[in-house]
């Protein structure tokens, strides 16, 4: 008796040990794709760059018009082929590349312009690639490099320039210049899009040879810092005014941007609905659609001609109305609407806003919604209520901060109480004053109906056996929900629990860089997934779904998953709707080491492992070399049980390259093994 | 035109006998009043001949005036007297509290020291008697002894009756001494009448030229307080030289020049300060004196003060200095061998002017204002970073390219917000919006904005308010936080996924003022406070007024920077420290320039082309006989060390060799380094770190000498340099000359090199030499 408990006191021991170690990334991570798109109706070869990348088993795609085969896979890279369908929609499309330990998404763009690659040495104005429109250029830049490309322009030509680097999930933040031949600069960017990317529209005064030179920012740059550059007189979309319509209307609308006078084809998503286009100038087309009863409300890409940038349009339940004619600018002379209406507007000009009258009979709760940088515009929208005398009732800036820690949301969400029957006047603005011809905002007012959403903060887990693993869900209540909210997972794997968390209604605090406090959007929750350590290895969509009772009425709703911004560099709803989740294996140790290591002929090399013990760590870890490579040797290392790292001498007697990997033992059993480092040698 | 007016009379009119000040009020039957009798010679220069004056009407209660005779002449000064409203007694506040400043007590190196001096702690300059009469009578440690008064700290501390670390300060039978002792046994109480203050000081005269040194001259302090009353304090008020050597000062406030030169005599009391301008003149006028020539109005004012202190200018530079100084200053490159070429060559009495004309439209004349500007506004640092830093860089070079008026250049840089990090070609409604301004720290808060606001485009240095009451300017901490609450709104915000903020003007924000625990409303300096509007921009109103043509600080500062950009030196140094305590050498100029500059639109080209067309900007730099020492009044030349920048740029352009700057393309020019860094080389020649608003420091040091002489800079464009060696030696010889030096070489450099290759030596490696050395010389790596 005695000895059984003691053995259970050791267990429970070494599982609260065990507990506290956050297990290393040992999922794929993707970090490069090269190159990051291709054309529609081509089967290109890919390229992804990562770590964890060994057993890679697949790569799919949500749409099925894009293919993937997975020709080769080591712990850094994956090459992979591609087929891409004629009729796939042009724009970014969520790639999962999946192997044993995990899964992980990446970007992929679909195109419709001949693509080249470009080809180094072109680091000088002398040795620019010619570049023919329409062009498409995939390219990387490292520190330092500089992508020259030679054009010509006729007088009075536009031509755009755009970058497709950050927004497709690179980790390119890369800067264009038009420079004449005299390599005098005519037009610079550096950040156009709100994610780095760069994009100059220019109207060529006149005919010549010109370049075009594409660095990263401040000459930053990497080995995986892709970027597609689009160059030419295609038909580019800005936008679209009215941005949105209601399902199983006939809209007309107006879709601003260069070169339009040579658009003919206007597709709403995938194929969901086609336009016609009435009119068309350079500046602007003018289009006619029927949106289906059917379709889902929601955000869609507005294709003009297969243009590198889609227009958003958005698809509501609402009656819309349109001011981007400057109507509403008259705060005295407010445009009236009725409940529940979507306004679209464009705050063209710097300090111009847009007001609108509401009348209400009875006090009452309305919301007013705004989607501006939801649908990847620059306007940074403030919405404010008056009443009928003129005085601020309330206001609201951002939701949440940006803080570069937690996803932000920017957009307003004003829930207020309209105190009494009367005349409110609805005020919606630029944050920061600022006014542009592209500073888009849709405005949602209606009568509040409380709810929430459920969002995954990731778009993949591992979940290793026999631990407990947190999964973050969020939990955002809109239009006054106040009420707390049960969160459940569906459809989980065999040999996996989790007991539902209760989601109370109060944002959750977290510190920012300086140690302030802010809040995010919502609630954050860790459901906890506890794996036997006997379950199946698998792979499954895991269904988050969350209930609700307040004032009266149950809401049930059903989670969607969400990008974590650092590894997909953008914050939305992705594709998939589910989390992915593996079941795996965690090794009893992970041994973190670089990628290559430099040596010379009969030299010594110092090499650092950052040691993370999973196994409960109680004894020593040996470390040694495990290579093929000829002349390489190391002498074993001792680690303590409480070290986390290894700090090892190599030493090479010969000059060829090759690899090595280090083992991990623990009383002459081995519990896990470092990716491969490879040698580079130096005579 | 007021200083000039101050000297030209004075050359204009006959001898002429006047009395300062030129009006006087007794307050009391009790009052008197110090005056001063100044005689005018026939060229003008002013002696005080106050001992040998006769007064008539001084002893008559209701005399309306007095008037003086001396030296056959007769002056008049009218006189009011007014009865006193002040309570009888020795008044602390208006006669102990000053003898605290008078004597030293309340400098900020004694008791008036933030920490106050061995547990005993005053006001600074006695701003504050209400402290300083706690300071003195509360706490354990009186120093006061009401029934024996001559036994008072107070008393015996000053005497060393008692030892007293700060040593002697008056004699028992002082007048110092006296006032204490009598307000001490009147009971040592506080002021019943605690709203009575100073509230202007003057001294008399405000000017004056000493002929030569051992001249003296009296002065006499006046002040006026809120009650209207008026009262000779000519020997409460504390006296100080800004030039000791030039000018000394006794604690009566009789001056004495020492030595040609200038400077200013401050007068400082209960809080307030004013300053008498004294210039030295060497010794009697010169006969030969010459006669200048004057291109413009600026050269009015320069020649006309010069000839008052007997100093000759110097020649006319030439035309080779002149198109390099012009090329530099303005472009930050020199003129290449053909533009030499040309300007030397051309007859055209109106070349200078023209070459004026064509330089200010040059591309690169808004380069340097733009690197100039960055620099000022610290854009690039911290959170901004090099994006910041490049939109703030093409503002303004925009700006000057297309010639914008300064007070909209201001305006629209008060009125900024938005992204940092959106350059202005990408977004046309945000085009040229210098986002970053308000930017400079990571923690950039408003009384950040307050301060840098009010030093880079008023001239004032606010900063000492912003912790107490600034000892000698006006300015409080009520206008301190008064001011900062114009930028009570001004946020930083993070809007976009790229980890880089935006300025906003907030829905809401105050400013606290911190030892008042009070919101403050925004309040203009020297001007009301108005109340902040829910739906409305209080910087609009803050712009409106800044860059207003009637704002006395506006236009003056930016004609101080710009006049010392091209000449040197500031007419106020530094640039950003407008204050009564540190004038003006040429305020006269000052405000001349100013009115021209407002009159003209606030057009920056017109006021620098003034400057560029005015035979003082145009004087060589070797100085003559009269000149030599003379520093503070444009006689000559100032010859100064190349900007770190232009040194580089001109190092590029002589050797053919461009320089790589980490982060730009091969071919940027250093003064298009928009952000901070730029290398080795610019940090040790003087490129500012951006930590703080300053000036650069154009002092030569070791570390740029060793560089200069060994450093990778030099070795590599020496090295590299490009040389057309299919050419003959007198082209090449030429060549080099005229592009580095912008001159042929004399016969003597000719022959010396001549010589080298004749005796065999590899003709690159001389011609290598010959680059090294030229670079090396003062000769180009000055301006001059």
């Amino acid at each position: 008796m005695t000895l059984r408990v003691s053995l259970g006191l050791v267990v429970l021991f070494e599982t609260l040990v065990f507990a506290q170690v956050a297990v290393p990334p040992i999922s794929p991570q993707v970090t490069g794709t090269f190159p990051h798109g291709g054309q529609r109706g081509k089967e290109i070869e890919i390229s992804l760059q990562g770590r964890n990348l060994q057993d890679t088993t697949s790569i799919l795609f949500r749409s099925p018009k894009l293919q993937a085969t997975v020709l080769s896979a080591d712990p850094y890279t994956v090459k992979a082929r591609v087929k891409i369908a004629g009729d796939a929609e042009p724009g970014r499309h969520d790639l999962r590349l999946i192997a044993k330990h995990g899964s992980a998404i990446g970007y992929f763009d679909v195109a419709t312009f001949v693509e080249t690659n470009e080809s180094e040495p072109n680091n000088d104005p002398k040795k620019a690639e010619e570049l023919k429109f329409p062009a498409l250029v995939n390219g990387l830049v490292t520190a330092g490099d500089y992508d020259f490309f030679r054009f010509t322009a006729a007088t009075g030509q536009t031509l755009t320039f755009d970058v497709l680097g950050t927004r497709n999930g690179s980790n390119a933040d890369t800067a264009i210049s038009i420079l004449d031949e005299a390599g005098e600069e005519l037009a610079y960017s550096d950040d156009y899009y709100g994610f780095k990317d760069p994009r100059i529209v220019y109207v060529f005064p006149k005919a010549g040879t010109y370049l075009l030179r594409l660095s990263g920012s401040s000459e930053a740059g990497c080995e995986t810092c892709d970027y597609r550059l689009f160059a030419g007189e295609a038909p580019f979309a800005e936008l679209a005014m009215p941005a949105g319509a209601r399902q199983g209307s006939t809209v007309e609308f107006a879709v601003r941007g260069f070169n339009l006078d040579k658009a003919k084809e206007v597709t709403l998503g995938d194929g969901l609905a086609r336009g016609t286009v009435i009119s068309s100038k350079a500046d602007e087309a003018r289009v006619r659609m029927v949106i289906p009863k059917n379709a889902e409300p929601g955000a869609y890409r507005l294709h003009v001609d297969g243009a590198m940038r889609p227009a958003p349009f958005v698809i509501s339940q609402y009656n819309e109305v349109t001011v981007a004619d400057g109507r509403a600018r008259s705060r005295k002379d407010p445009v009236p609407v009725t409940l529940p209406v979507v306004a679209n507007g464009v705050i063209d000009k710097p300090k111009a806003a847009d007001y609108f009258v509401l009348r209400v009979d009875e006090p009452k709760r309305v919301v007013l919604e705004a989607h501006a940088m939801q649908l990847d515009y620059l306007t940074d929208p403030l919405v404010v209520i008056y009443d009928e005398n003129g005085k601020r009732l309330a206001y609201q800036d951002d939701p949440t901060t940006n803080t570069g820690k937690e996803p932000a949301n920017m957009d307003p969400h004003l829930v207020f109480q309209l105190p009494k029957a009367g005349r409110y006047v609805a005020m919606i603005r630029d944050a920061q004053y600022r006014g542009d011809p592209s500073f888009l905002y849709r405005l949602t007012m209606k009568d509040a109906e409380p709810d929430f959403t459920i969002r995954t903060i990731g778009t993949d887990e591992t979940l290793y056996r026999g631990r407990t693993n947190p999964v973050l869900v969020r939990v955002r209540r809109l239009e006054g929900w106040n009420a707390p909210v049960e969160v459940w997972a569906e459809n989980l794997p065999q040999g996996v629990r989790v007991k539902p968390v209760i989601a109370e209604p109060k944002n959750t605090p977290y510190t920012g860089t300086c140690g302030e406090t802010h809040y995010l959007d919502g609630t954050n929750i860790e459901v906890q997934f506890e794996v036997d350590q006997d379950a199946p290895l698998s792979l499954s969509e895991i269904r988050f779904r969350g209930r609700g009772v307040f004032e009266g009425r149950t809401v049930e709703r059903t989670a969607r998953a969400r990008y974590f911004k650092r590894r997909i560099r953008h914050i939305g709803d992705a594709e998939e709707e589910q989390l992915r989740a593996v079941v795996a294996d965690a090794p009893g140790v992970v041994l973190d080491v670089p990628r290559t290591l430099t040596m010379t002929k009969n030299g010594e090399a110092s090499l650092t492992a950052i040691v993370t013990r999973l196994d409960g760590g109680g004894s020593p870890l040996e470390v040694t070399l495990e290579t093929a490579a000829e002349g390489l040797s190391m002498q074993p290392v001792s680690v303590p049980p409480a070290s986390t790292r290894a700090d090892l001498k190599l030493r090479a007697s010969a000059t060829a390259p090759g690899d090595f990997l280090l083992v991990g033992r623990v009383n002459g059993t081995v519990i896990g093994k470092s990716h491969p480092v490879r040698v580079r040698r130096q005579p | 035109m007021k200083g000039l007016a101050i000297l030209a009379p004075a050359l204009c009119f006959g001898a002429q006998l006047s009395i300062l000040p030129p009006a006087i009020q007794l307050n009391g039957t009790d009052a008197t009043q110090t005056f001063l009798v100044s005689y005018t010679d026939d060229a003008g220069y002013e002696h005080d001949v106050t001992s040998e004056c006769v007064t008539s009407n001084l002893a008559r209660a209701s005399m309306k005036k007095v008037t003086v005779k001396c030296r056959g002449l007769q002056a008049s000064v009218p006189v009011v007297v007014k009865a006193s409203a002040r309570p009888p007694g020795v008044s602390f506040v208006n006669d102990v509290s000053p003898i605290f400043t008078m004597s030293g007590c309340a400098g900020a190196n004694c008791h008036g020291s933030i920490r106050g001096q061995r547990g005993f702690k005053l006001s600074l300059f006695g701003n504050d008697p209400k402290l300083d009469y706690e300071a003195i009578m509360g706490g354990d440690h009186k120093r006061v002894n009401l029934k024996e008064p001559g036994k008072s700290l107070l008393l015996t501390k000053p005497t060393t009756e008692t030892p007293h670390g700060g040593g002697f300060r008056f004699a028992p039978d002082s007048l110092q001494y006296r006032t204490l002792f009598d307000w001490v046994q009147q009971g040592g109480s506080y002021d019943t009448n605690d709203g009575v203050r100073i509230t202007e000081l003057n001294v008399y005269p405000e000017e004056r030229v000493l002929l030569g040194a051992d001249k003296t001259q009296q002065l006499v302090a006046i002040a006026k307080y809120s009650d209207g009353s008026v009262r000779d304090v000519t020997r409460l008020v504390q006296y100080s030289s800004n030039s000791p050597d030039t000018v000394q000062v006794d604690a009566k406030g009789m001056i004495k020049a020492l030595q040609s030169g200038e400077t200013s005599i401050m007068v400082r009391t209960m809080g307030k300060a004013v300053a008498a301008r004294i210039l030295v003149a060497s010794g009697a006028t010169a006969k030969d004196y010459p006669n200048v020539a004057r291109f413009n109005y600026v050269d009015e004012h320069i020649f006309t003060k010069l000839r008052r202190l007997n100093i000759r200018p110097s020649e006319l530079a030439d035309d080779g200095q002149f198109l390099r100084r012009a090329y530099l200053d303005n472009l930050g490159l020199l003129p290449t061998e053909a533009e030499s070429r040309s300007f030397l060559d051309s007859t055209d009495s109106q070349k200078r002017s023209k070459l004026v004309d064509n330089l200010l439209e040059r591309r690169e004349f808004a380069d340097v204002w733009a690197l100039k500007f960055t620099e000022l506004f610290r854009a690039g640092t911290r959170e901004a970073g090099a994006k910041g830093a490049r939109i703030v860089y093409d503002y303004v070079r925009q700006s000057f390219r297309e010639n914008k008026p300064y007070d909209r250049f201001v305006r629209e840089l008060l009125l900024s917000q938005g992204s940092h990090s959106f350059p202005n070609s990408s977004i046309a409604g945000l085009r040229q919006s210098p986002t970053s301004f308000y930017n400079v720290s990571f923690d950039s808060n408003a009384p950040d904005h307050a301060t840098n606001v009010s030093q880079l485009f008023l001239g004032v240095r606010l900063e000492c308010a912003k912790c107490h009451n600034h000892p000698w300017e006006k300015y409080t901490q009520d206008d301190f936080y008064g001011f900062a609450a114009f930028f009570a709104r001004v946020g930083i915000k993070e809007v976009y996924e790229n980890d880089e903020n935006a300025t906003q003007y907030m829905e809401e924000g105050v400013v606290e003022h911190p030892k008042k625990k009070q919101r403050m409303d925004p309040k203009f300096l020297d001007g009301p406070s108005i109340k902040d509007q829910e739906d409305a921009d209080i910087r609009e109103a803050l712009s409106d007024w800044l860059a207003s043509p009637k704002n006395p600080f506006f236009a003056r500062t930016i004609v101080n920077r710009v006049w010392k950009h091209y000449m040197g030196r500031g007419f106020v140094e530094e640039v950003d420290d407008f204050r009564v305590t540190n004038p003006p050498t040429h305020p006269a100029l000052l405000d001349a320039l100013a009115e021209d500059f407002i009159a003209h639109k606030f057009d920056m080209r017109h006021l620098i082309r003034t400057i560029l067309n005015s035979r003082a900007y145009q004087l060589s730099a070797i100085p003559n006989d009269s000149n030599r020492s003379e520093v503070l009044n444009y006689s000559h030349f100032r010859i100064r060390r190349l900007q770190a920048e232009t040194l580089v740029d001109a190092m590029s352009e002589v050797t053919g060799v461009a320089e790589k700057f980490a982060g730009y393309p091969l071919g940027t020019r250093a003064m298009q380094v928009y952000a901070g860094g730029g290398g080795y080389m610019l940090s040790s020649f003087g490129r500012l770190s951006r930590d703080i608003i300053c000036e650069r420091d154009s002092q030569p040091d070791m570390a740029q000498t060793m560089h200069m002489i060994s450093g990778s800079t030099i070795q590599n464009k020496v090295n590299k340099t490009k040389l057309d060696l299919a050419s003959t030696d007198d082209i090449l010889l030429d060549r080099v000359f005229l592009t580095s030096l912008v001159r042929k070489p004399t016969d003597a450099e000719r022959s010396a090199v001549m010589e080298k290759i004749k005796t065999g030596s590899d003709r690159k490696a001389v011609y290598q030499d010959l680059l090294w050395a030229i670079l090396n010389s003062k000769e180009f790596l000055y301006q001059h």
